[in-house]
């Protein structure tokens, strides 16, 4: 980059102008999306002001009273709580979608036909097609104490007594993660087949022919060709590892107040706090808090993997 | 290294454009199914509104209020029908502009953020005191005065004075059921008398557990009390004047002093949560009732359920009778109340950007007064969504049912004065006068006309909400021992600043009190 710098100080302004006008095909094709990115995400962030003052109609948006942090208040009444939910679940999400996405993924390309591989390929997807709120029903058919599959057909052969799951929060980690493993794991395995398909088959040919297993072709061929795309989309999901999917932690547990110590995460906590007040700056201040913290997780990973692994690394 | 700070641009970008998308998601109801609705009634509004255009110079007023049943088809013909009547009397037209239940707090919400036209509307609960505190509500007072002496008339000042905050008017309320009567059941009579139980319209909840003692054991395979989450039975047992949030609340619905009290932490809520406690223990109550999402009428209906909760209201028995599909029996166990937070589920308020709040008192006067704009829009058009029977009742047209009737929005309750409205086939008529009586004779809290200016506390009461929320399904159903999780709920009370909030509403409540004269 530095040799790039050093060159443009020699070429001169008019030789890059000349040169960036030769690609205005190009810039044109780009106006469109970035019209639409101004409008939509640049536009609408002067609005942000909002999370730091008392809303009021009269006097506008921009001249309403200041009033520092306080909307942000009640956002640090649970922190501990929501911010272990949040993030702990997230981790936990990034490490299974991607280690089983590309078990999957890897099972499915070693399948010789390519029928049942575009089949199961589907399969695997279908769930995450699903609403949420049908997924909380096809969930509370296993868990219903009275009706349900668990406690009626599956504990009695173990001979275990009848659980009341939407009454016990201890239990719902486990359960959050395996309805989240068998609703995302297909989207995830879907994006790693098709890099895996993408590899030159030299590759392996070439290994196969110096004898090595096939063991061996995954580990020293298919995942490090993996890791790009594998690093580009835990980043992204690291960026977004302050968002809870509010679907799967507010429709899934069914509200039940009882779990929320293990099911209450940011969203579901802003959402269920400001129902009842509806307070304009307090809903920003909780956007704006997730952003930044998720804009500094993105750029703190990106430092370590810029130091582990510069070649992977998103900027 | 411009490189660099052009990427971290980018990748701020980024985060926020997906802050924004989270918002998005966040602010939507749950249910997806609502806002899809939402949607569809916005754009039936909008699409019906230009059909009926208004007489050149005319002041053209919006009316934007709720619909439980959607939004009627025919909202036009109603509207024309109105504005023939109204033209002449006050110069003006009005677009009827009805949203669907699930969305109308959000869409309502926006409409005044966004400075929309909008003249009249529907505010309820503590959104209602958050658009004053966004200073997007009239003060009435002068303009009910000038225009709005018709209202004044037929709403009992004690009434009115429930739409007050800080001593001023913003809130109009309906001539509806102003009084509730909590801790009331319905019961099945012809499970009762299949088995010769006998009960009393006012029992005690004791005496109604005896009786379920018995149902349970004659009937073990009927679920003695039907409810549904989240809130379950919690509602039920209130004995407080709530003052707005329901968590810093005055006992005994108001009537004995101002002494605000921790609601949690009242021998009244203790109790009544060990009595659900036992219920639940007793097998009275589903173990599955903190996922039930199905409502109690339907439990009911559907032949699963003895009896269920709801509030009383004259000619309740028979309404419920026609819900449910069986004969029901209404027995009360608690008094009878009304506060601030009862009148304040609706009325009807002038948006301080209104450009016609006179004519909009006016509309609203014409409204409480006039028989035939209350049954046009409660009930539709005569002859097209109703027709008169023999006896005096009203009833769908030959051919006509609830699906197909174009208008059926059966919510005189709504407009202004129920009273002037006709009545339905199913009850009493002389329901309005026994309406009137049970709110007459209903005791005000002593705080009535006090609304608690939230601003300072909307940290701990946000705070609070969430510790309310997480226990009071298991509370509020017998599912949780009260005895093991009320210390952990005083515990979290106290942490959200529960404290706080009591004083400060009692410093509010004093001051008011000592403004107003009560003691």
């Amino acid at each position: 980059m530095q040799a790039n710098t050093a060159l443009a100080g020699k070429r001169g302004f008019a030789y890059h102008l000349r040169r960036h006008l030769s690609y205005w095909p190009l810039y044109l094709m780009t106006l469109p999306g970035l019209a639409y990115l101004f409008i939509n995400n640049y536009l609408p962030m002067a609005g942000l002001v909002i999370a730091f003052k008392r809303f009021d109609a009269k006097k506008g948006l921009f001249f309403s009273p200041w009033i520092g942090f306080e909307n942000f208040r009640y956002l640090f009444k649970d922190i501990w709580v929501i911010t272990r939910n949040t993030v702990g679940y997230n981790a936990v999400f990034i490490i299974t979608n991607t280690v089983l996405g590309i078990f999957i993924a890897i099972l499915l390309s070693e399948l010789l036909s390519t029928r049942f591989r575009k089949l199961y390929q589907s399969v695997v997807l279908l769930p995450f097609l699903i609403s949420t709120v049908i997924i909380s029903y096809l969930v509370y058919a296993f868990l219903s104490v009275e009706n349900g599959f668990v406690n009626n057909s599956v504990l009695p052969l173990l001979g275990v007594e009848p659980i009341s799951w939407y009454n016990d929060p201890s239990r719902w980690p486990f359960i959050l993660v395996i309805v989240n493993i068998w609703r995302s794991t297909g989207y995830y395995c879907v994006i790693y087949l098709s890099t895996i398909i993408g590899i030159d088959r030299g590759y392996y040919e070439a290994a196969s022919i110096e004898g090595a297993t096939k063991v061996q072709q995954i580990y020293h061929i298919t995942l490090p060709l993996l890791k790009p795309v594998t690093t580009m989309l835990v980043l992204l999901a690291i960026g977004k590892i302050f968002y809870a999917d509010f679907g799967l932690f507010y429709q899934v547990p069914m509200n039940a107040g009882a779990l929320y110590p293990t099911t209450n995460v940011i969203d579901t906590y802003v959402y269920r706090a400001l129902l009842q007040i509806g307070n304009i700056g307090m809903s920003a201040a909780a956007g704006l808090f997730q952003s930044v913290v998720g804009f500094v997780l993105v750029l703190v990973s990106n430092l370590v993997v810029r130091k582990f692994d510069a070649e992977n690394a998103l900027f | 290294m411009k490189r660099r700070i052009l990427s971290i641009a980018l990748t701020l970008a980024l985060a926020c454009s997906l802050t924004a998308c989270a918002q998005g998601g966040g602010a939507d109801p749950a249910d997806p199914q609502e806002s899809q609705s939402a949607g569809g009634g916005a754009g039936e509004t909008s699409a019906t509104s230009p059909s009926s255009a208004g007489s050149e110079g005319m002041a053209r007023l919006t009316a934007v209020y709720f619909s439980t049943v959607g939004v009627p088809t025919e909202v036009t013909l109603v509207q024309d029908a109105v504005n023939e009547i109204i033209r002449g009397k006050i110069d003006a037209e009005v677009e009827l502009m009805p949203i669907t239940w699930g969305s109308y707090m959000q869409q309502i919400q926006l409409m005044l953020a966004g400075g929309e036209k909008v003249d009249v509307f529907v505010g309820r609960g503590a959104p209602f005191f958050s658009f004053y505190s966004n200073n997007q509500l009239l003060p009435l007072d002068d303009f009910l005065d000038q225009y709005g002496q018709g209202i004044k008339d037929v709403i009992e000042p004690k009434f009115l004075d429930g739409g007050r905050i800080d001593g001023k008017l913003y809130g109009i309320t309906t001539n509806r059921d102003l009084a509730l009567s909590y801790g009331h059941f319905l019961l099945r009579q012809d499970i009762l008398d299949r088995h010769g139980i006998a009960v009393e319209p006012v029992m005690t909840k004791a005496e109604l557990e005896a009786v379920f003692d018995q149902v349970h054991a004659a009937e073990p395979d009927l679920l003695t009390l039907a409810g549904y989450a989240p809130t379950a039975f919690y509602n039920q047992g209130n004995t407080f004047d709530e003052l707005g949030d329901g968590f810093a609340v005055l006992r005994n619905l108001g009537k004995d002093d101002l002494t605000v009290v921790n609601r949690f932490k009242a021998d009244e809520f203790v109790d009544y949560v060990r009595l659900l406690r036992r219920w639940f223990e007793k097998g009275f109550i589903s173990p599955d009732i903190a996922s039930e999402t199905e409502p109690s009428t339907a439990q009911v209906k559907s032949g699963r359920a003895f009896a269920y909760c709801d509030f009383y209201k004259p000619g309740i028995e028979t309404q419920a009778s026609k819900i449910c599909g069986y004969p029901m029996t209404s027995v009360q166990t608690q008094e009878s109340a009304t506060t601030t937070t009862i009148i304040q589920n609706a009325v009807w308020c002038i948006p301080s950007h209104s450009e016609h709040p006179e004519k909009a008192m006016q509309y609203l006067n014409e409204v409480y007064t006039s028989p035939d704009l209350m049954n046009l829009l409660s009930w539709g058009i005569e002859g097209k969504h109703y027709v008169e029977t023999a006896d005096g009742h009203i009833d769908f047209p030959g051919g006509v049912t609830s699906d197909s009737s174009g208008y059926n929005m059966a919510a005189g309750w709504l407009f202004g004065n129920q009273y002037l409205t006709k009545v339905w086939v199913g009850d009493d008529l002389d329901i309005w006068e026994q309406l009137e009586d049970f709110n007459s004779s209903a005791v005000p809290s002593k705080a009535m006309g006090f609304s608690f200016d939230t601003t300072d506390y909307v940290t701990e009461i946000a705070a609070i909400t969430n510790v309310c929320n997480e226990y009071i399904t298991t509370l509020g159903s017998g599912l949780a021992d009260p005895d093991v999780v009320l210390p952990q709920m005083y515990d979290a009370l106290e942490k959200a600043g529960i404290d706080k909030l009591i004083e400060g509403k009692q410093a509010q409540l004093d001051a008011w009190a000592e403004l107003n004269g009560i003691r």
